[in-house]
């Protein structure tokens, strides 16, 4: 049997940046993936494949989750996703999701490291500060930008982060000419419009190419491989070191481990064979919800209650992006010619945000905002068409009436739209656990998600929708309406491992060693105590670049003991 | 049955095959076997084209919806559905107008309409019918329906590129 240096679990966001550090550092290192290797050349605009079937994810008959929910009495609803279809798996791929982010890329700010000590307690909330500063960090933030390669322009506003570096390594991407009527909307109401920086390339670098302005981005694979996801960015590269095997296909079930080391990682192969993997350390970058069922599902003599969970920390504090999002119509019959025009320009990027009220006032009190992003309703036509199905009073549209608001939908208006994105307040109402009694087709517990938004979220999120409306209206859009709710955005989750000084409430050192065990990093977003009020993936990037350093400067100090 | 890695394993060779080897998934059907003789009849009210739209027949709307029947990623409660609520609404006009839906005259039709997307199962029901009808609309052509692209051509869609070369389904 190889025996590698270094045992990565997953491939996304989280774990491929320490396959690229490792093995270019010279050590031999194993990415093993549950989903398929899919190149460029496997990723198409298929709508029906992508978006309405969900082939890049498990179906739910094979894999599955089990969702509980709080009824109003406080008793507390469960369902398996298989009977309601509730899906929380992401991309399973090499590269995992992030093959089909949109890229959206937001560092968090030095305020996002301190939220208790900047704002206090909330009742209710964990809210803790991170074991770390945004110092810290800021080097990995430049890193992500120049390696797996961010594009954008520096813009002065009052919630502008340092930055060790002037400019971004790549300039913004295409721009939608309404990004211009954008910026004069946000100057009259005298708010400061910033460029969205994109995790992805607007010309050949890193030896991957441009952009091709697909305008089917966000849920696509990237045909071109300007997107930032974790294979092409970094995989591909930590490949060709020739020290980097990547196993696609397989699913991790169990670590084995005694009292202070991970001996072994065991998977199933496509026919359903299981096999067994040695390394010196082994890192777990599963994603979220899978990692912590992992965990779990590794209990044995020296952990009976899961890896990493001595303290009964492991799972908690499962938090997600909260706010919502919102919209508007621009009617042509209201535009001009040449609006009209730049309005129908297909392709290019909106990349605005707006990130006025990171931190703000209202009624004697300082609240943690956060980010909202604008850009155009999906390209895709069906979910596009579905959106006329129901009239202005809720009623269900047939026949000509149906025809006549689809052709007005798609010829003679465009829909803007926006998305917030603020702190999900991690609580004890909110955590990854297994279901003993749901396996998985291998035989395997599957993971439970208690669900639990806390409602200082919403005013936040609601707060925050309404200054993007203000925007639009200024914009001149019509039918302008925000839904603000505590549901979830299955594809914006963390937490459940977190990182901390004090093993009594936390998973991971500050280093996302698991504390009590020498040879275990944790390195998706799991690790978060806090979200941000920013998407989570240029942190997950920036922080795994951080745990490959201090995975390298452990093994420097002792040397790997197989 | 596919599964999902045979399916996916398969994605990229099928990428080799001619287009028209996927285009059976919306293989023909005989349209007066049930529930295909209802739910085509349903179709043709809440989408009838006309004008410029292409008409429900043109795109394959109902033969499209015969391939969401075998379709291994739907799972079997919605196809189930389908079948059902065909049969449930034949029941509704058995009693009251004394014979199947695609008999009645287009005054029936509609109040019976009224009075479906009034009921929690009716509404329901076709909200997926008109799902899969738009599925059928703006696909892409591998799939076999969208026949010349006349749902693309009607809205003015431009699709997404690289297109589909084979359908993954
Ligand atoms: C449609 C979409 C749009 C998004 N847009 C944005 C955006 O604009 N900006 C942004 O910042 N973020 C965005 N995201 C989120 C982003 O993709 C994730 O934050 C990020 O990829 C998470 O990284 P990760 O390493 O935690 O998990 P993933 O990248 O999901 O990687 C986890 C991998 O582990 C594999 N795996 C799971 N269990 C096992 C097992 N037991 N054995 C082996 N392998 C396993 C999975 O198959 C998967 O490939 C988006 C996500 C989606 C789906
Ligand atoms: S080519 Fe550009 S628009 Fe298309 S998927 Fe890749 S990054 Fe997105």
């Amino acid at each position: 049997m190889k025996q590698y240096d270094i045992c990565i679990v997953g491939s996304g966001a989280g774990a491929a940046p320490v396959a690229y550090e490792l093995s270019r550092a010279g050590y031999s290192v194993l990415v093993l993936e549950k989903g398929p290797y899919l190149t460029e050349k496997d990723f198409t605009k298929d709508e029906i494949a992508v978006s309405r079937r969900s082939i890049y994810t498990p179906r739910l008959k094979d894999e599955q989750h089990v969702v509980e929910t709080y009824n109003s009495d406080g008793s507390i609803d469960r369902v398996t996703a298989e009977a309601s279809g509730w899906n929380f798996w992401n991309g399973s791929m090499v590269g995992g999701s992030s093959n089909l982010m949109s890229g959206y890329f937001h560092r968090m700010k030095p305020v996002d490291f301190k939220l208790r000590s900047t704002f206090g307690a909330i009742e209710g909330a964990n809210v803790v500060d991170w074991p770390i500063t945004y110092e810290e960090m800021e080097p990995y933030f430049t890193k992500v930008e120049q390696v797996v390669g961010v594009s954008g322009r520096v813009v002065e506003h009052p919630f502008q982060e340092q930055r060790s570096t002037r400019e971004f390594p790549f300039p913004p991407t295409w721009e939608q000419p309404i990004s211009g009527w954008f910026d004069a909307a946000c100057e009259a109401l005298g708010y400061h419009s910033i460029p969205t920086p994109r995790a992805v390339l607007p010309h050949d670098a890193l030896g991957r190419n441009g952009c091709s302005y697909s305008n089917f981005c966000g849920s696509y694979g990237c045909a071109t491989g300007a997107k930032g996801n974790a294979r092409a960015a970094l995989l591909e590269k930590a490949k060709a070191t020739g020290r980097c095997d990547i196993l696609p296909d397989v699913f991790v079930y169990k670590l084995d481990a005694d009292r202070q080391r991970v001996t072994a990682a065991h998977y199933f192969d496509a026919d359903g064979n299981s096999h067994t993997v040695k390394a010196g350390t082994f890192v777990v970058a599963a994603q979220a919800i899978e990692s912590v069922r992992l965990l779990f599902n590794s209990k044995g003599a020296f952990h009976p209650d899961g890896l990493g969970n001595a303290n009964g920390q492991l799972g908690k504090n499962l938090i997600f992006s909260a706010g919502g999002s919102g919209q508007g119509r621009f009617e042509f019959s209201r535009l001009n010619e040449r609006q009209r025009f730049e309005l129908m320009t297909r392709g290019a990027f909106v990349n605005r945000s707006l990130q006025d009220w990171y931190v703000y006032r209202r009624e004697g009190h300082t609240y943690k905002g956060g980010t909202i992003d604008f850009l155009f309703e999906h390209a895709n036509p069906v979910s596009r068409a579905m959106r006329e199905l129901y009239d202005g009073d809720g009623h269900l549209v047939w026949g000509s009436r149906l025809q006549k608001r689809l052709e007005h939908a798609f010829k003679a208006s465009r829909v803007f739209v926006f998305e917030v994105f603020n702190d999900w307040l991690p609580t004890d109402n909110c955590f990854i656990g297994v279901d003993e009694g749901v396996k998985d087709k291998w035989g395997m517990p599957v993971g439970k998600i208690r669900l639990y938004g806390h409602p200082h979220d919403l005013e936040v999120g609601a707060f925050l929708a309404d200054k993007a409306e203000n925007v639009l209206r200024q914009m001149g859009a019509v039918e302008i309406r925000s839904d603000i709710s505590s549901a979830p955005p299955p594809n914006l989750v963390a937490g459940g491992c977190r990182f901390g000084k004090d093993p009594k409430n936390s998973v991971l050192d500050p280093s996302c060693k698991m504390h009590g065990i020498d040879n275990l990093y944790v390195s998706d977003g799991s690790f978060m105590p806090t979200g941000g009020s920013v998407p989570y993936t240029w942190t997950i990037y920036a922080n795994a670049f951080r745990v490959a350093d201090a995975i390298k400067a452990a093994l420097k100090a002792k040397p790997n003991r197989l | 049955m596919i599964t999902r890695r045979s399916l996916l394993l398969g994605g990229a060779a099928l990428l080799l095959l001619p287009v028209e080897s996927s285009a059976d998934y919306a293989r023909p059907v005989t349209i007066l076997k049930e529930p295909f003789q209802t739910i085509a009849a349903v179709q043709r009210d809440l989408f009838p084209g006309g004008g410029t739209a292409p008409s429900p027949q043109l795109i394959k709307a109902i033969d499209y919806l015969a391939g969401v029947l075998n379709d291994p990623y739907v799972d079997d409660d919605t196809k189930r559905f389908l079948s059902d609520g065909a049969r449930w609404l034949n029941e509704r006009t058995g009693e009251d107008f004394g014979s199947a839906y695609y008999r009645l005259t287009p005054a029936q039709r509609e109040e019976i309409l009224q009075w479906l997307s009034g009921t929690p199962w009716g509404e329901s029901w076709l909200w997926s019918l008109v799902s899969y009808l738009f599925e059928a609309l703006l696909c892409d052509p591998v799939y076999g329906a969208n026949t010349h692209e006349a749902g693309w051509h009607w809205l003015g869609h431009e699709p997404g590129y690289p297109r589909p070369k084979a359908a993954l389904i």
